[in-house]
């Protein structure tokens, strides 16, 4: 019996599945696709931070050809003199590239939170408000590939926000710097740099995520990640002013980072003065508490609640 | 259709070929879910026949629970189920069954600014086909379906017959043998029921799907279904073929006549049947105890000089099946607790 509207052919699938695809890349692809398709946020909210990567990648190039015209100056001097002022030179240079380089990514640091809050309060609040979850959840997917997934998105944009920003700079200065000077010299650098992008971006993925798992409103997803962030950061530091003791300052996120920062980096930061260790504990428990929270949250989604 | 269940392999494929009409697609045997102190199941013991079957109940019968459960979702507290002849005992097998399923939720879950070829190619990645088949898979089921140019639209634009269809194609996508659709026509117009309708029908009845329709529109079920499973408040409390649960009752009867039904009516009433008045101006008549066949009713109508147009045997509608069924189940409750 054909059915009296129906006039297309069913084909069968003959393929077969593959063992070990790759879901939490398709998942995230998925999600990437949608947020590439919002162009005026985008435009809105990647401007900033792509022209404090233009100018500092000028500036960084200027730094290094401002300097050249320095060495032919040095010609007239004895060899070994000639060597230890272009040596010293060449090292204030890079030093002060890699200052650039600090500037840059402390300044991007605010707008990562902003662009990964705005891409990532929706990923799983907009799921569950829409009962999208039930889609995934009825194919062949975990728990953790979901998370990954998600994880994997909200990461992409923030690593496009910080990373890629700190990799271009890099590679400008590479680039720019004579023969090559400021990869191999300073490569260490380079790789803690973006070590410390990445550790942000992950970190706040992961926060983002708990929130966004906690509600099916995007814009209370996004509202509540504000209030935490800044709440935390306001409060604690006029706590630590009133009550007289640095220890507060520890309640704040960004405050926890800048101490990494320093430890990283041989940098010193006015009113923090605690051990590095208290900052990786405290980072460590809400990273904890933000995949505790997502578990949870993902379990009641895989349940269908 | 309930029967002792065999032991299958725990979290293996059986050697059935599900697709063979003979064999049954679920099979769940004393099981069990709670959550807390509220029991969702209580104890189901059926057997689910291949082809459409269709699942009725009230709302907080368990129907989300027992969906849960066949995709692999929830474990029983207590019990086992078989499906598609995987038993969920761990997570790889709960995982297998959902690579055997296909799932069309009941509520919106499409997410906007996707087109339908990008969310049926991305959901059939996710199932497992690789990249070139998920394409071509996902503009064969958007074909069926009959997603024309709209596939490549974002969904913002899309009327809700054109959702119901895209959530077909995406169960569809990778050919599942076992099809788990909850109210597929809900919210549609009726040109779009009929359509969706169609193509359950054609999946059930030509292509050989097993289809699990669970619906509160029990004429949907009634032109779509083979079978009928009814859960009230966690029990199977009736479960067969429609056909056999709808057959014609020889006790009830249509009785048409060419004038005064009233009169007739009267007279049966005294000699103890009960009747009733079409609003078509037929009597609808059941037989009482000891009177087997209707002589002697055409005896009462010849003596009240009534001439009978048509006697003919009345056959139940699903709905009434359904009705009568639930209101069974509520008064055995009743009892009980008194």
């Amino acid at each position: 019996m054909k059915a009296t509207t129906h006039t297309e052919v069913y084909r069968r699938f003959d393929g077969e599945l593959r063992k070990r695809p790759l879901r939490s890349v398709t998942l995230a692809w998925s999600g990437i696709r949608i947020g590439f398709k919002k162009k005026l946020p985008m435009l809105l909210l990647f401007i900033i931070p792509g022209i404090f990567t233009i100018v500092t990648g000028f500036m960084v190039q200027l730094k290094f050809e401002a300097e050249s015209g320095t060495l032919t100056n040095m010609a007239g001097m004895e060899p070994s003199a000639q060597t230890m002022a272009m040596g010293a030179m060449l090292s204030s240079q890079l030093g002060q590239v890699e200052v650039l380089i600090f500037q840059l990514l402390t300044n991007m640091q605010f707008f990562v939170v902003l662009i990964m809050g705005w891409y990532g309060s929706g990923l799983i609040a907009e799921d569950r408000k829409l009962r999208a979850h039930l889609l995934y959840f009825a194919r062949p997917m975990s728990r953790l590939t979901y998370t990954a997934g998600k994880l994997l998105t909200v990461m992409f944009w923030g690593s496009l926000a910080v990373v890629a920003p700190v990799t271009i700079v890099c590679s400008v200065a590479s680039l720019a710097s004579p023969e090559w000077s400021f990869l191999t010299e300073r490569w260490d650098t380079i790789l803690k740099l973006e070590f410390y992008a990445v550790l942000w971006v992950f970190f706040h993925g992961i926060l983002v995520l708990a929130i966004s798992s906690l509600t099916d409103r995007r814009n209370r997803a996004l509202g509540g990640l504000f209030i935490l962030y800044f709440l935390t950061l306001a409060g604690s530091n006029a706590m630590a002013e009133l009550m007289s003791g640095q220890g507060w300052r520890l309640l704040s996120i960004p405050n926890n980072f800048q101490r990494i920062f320093d430890s990283l980096f041989d940098q010193s930061s006015p009113g923090i003065g605690w051990n590095l260790e208290a900052s990786l504990w405290v980072l460590g428990l809400l990273t904890f508490a933000s995949a505790a929270i997502l578990s949870r949250q993902t379990r009641k989604l895989e349940v269908g609640a | 259709m309930t029967s002792n269940v065999p032991d299958p392999l725990p979290g293996h494929a059986s050697d059935t070929d599900h697709s063979n009409r003979g064999e049954p697609i679920v099979r769940l045997q004393g099981l069990r879910k709670s959550f807390g102190s509220v029991h969702a199941l209580r104890g189901l013991d059926m057997e689910l026949p291949a082809g459409p079957v269709g699942l009725l109940g009230p709302n907080g019968a368990g129907k989300t629970t027992l969906i849960g459960l066949l995709l692999g979702l929830l474990e029983p507290t207590e019990g086992t189920a078989v499906v598609a002849g995987l038993q969920p005992t761990n997570r790889a097998a709960r995982i297998e069954i959902r690579k055997r399923v296909g799932y069309m939720p009941e509520s919106d879950c499409l997410l906007p600014g996707m087109t339908a070829v990008e969310i049926v190619s991305s959901l059939a990645k996710l199932t497992g086909l690789n990249r070139q088949d998920a394409i071509t898979r996902a503009h064969e089921v958007l074909d069926y379906v009959e997603l024309d140019e709209a596939r490549y639209r974002a969904l913002d634009g899309y009327s809700t017959g054109m959702k119901q269809r895209l959530k077909l194609a995406q169960a569809l996508v990778h050919d599942p043998e076992f099809l788990l659709l909850d109210e597929p026509t809900n919210g549609l117009d009726p040109a779009g029921r009929r359509h969706m309708l169609s193509l359950v029908e054609d999946l059930g009845r030509n292509q050989n799907k097993n289809i699990l329709l669970c619906s509160h529109l029990l004429p949907d079920v009634e032109r779509t279904c083979d079978n009928v499973v009814v859960l009230v408040k966690g029990k199977a409390i009736l479960q067969g073929s429609i056909a056999e649960l709808t057959a014609a009752e020889s006790r009830r009867l249509r009785v048409e006549v060419e004038d005064r039904a009233d009169r007739l009516q009267a007279a049966l009433e005294a000699a103890a049947y009960a009747t009733s008045l079409n609003e078509d101006g037929a009597l609808m008549v059941t037989l009482p105890h000891g009177v087997e066949d209707a002589d002697a009713l055409c005896g009462l109508a010849a003596g009240e000089g009534v001439n009978i147009s048509s006697i003919d045997p009345v056959r139940s509608t699903l709905e009434e099946v359904f009705l009568k069924a639930v209101d069974d189940s509520e008064k055995k409750a009743e009892a009980t607790s008194a």
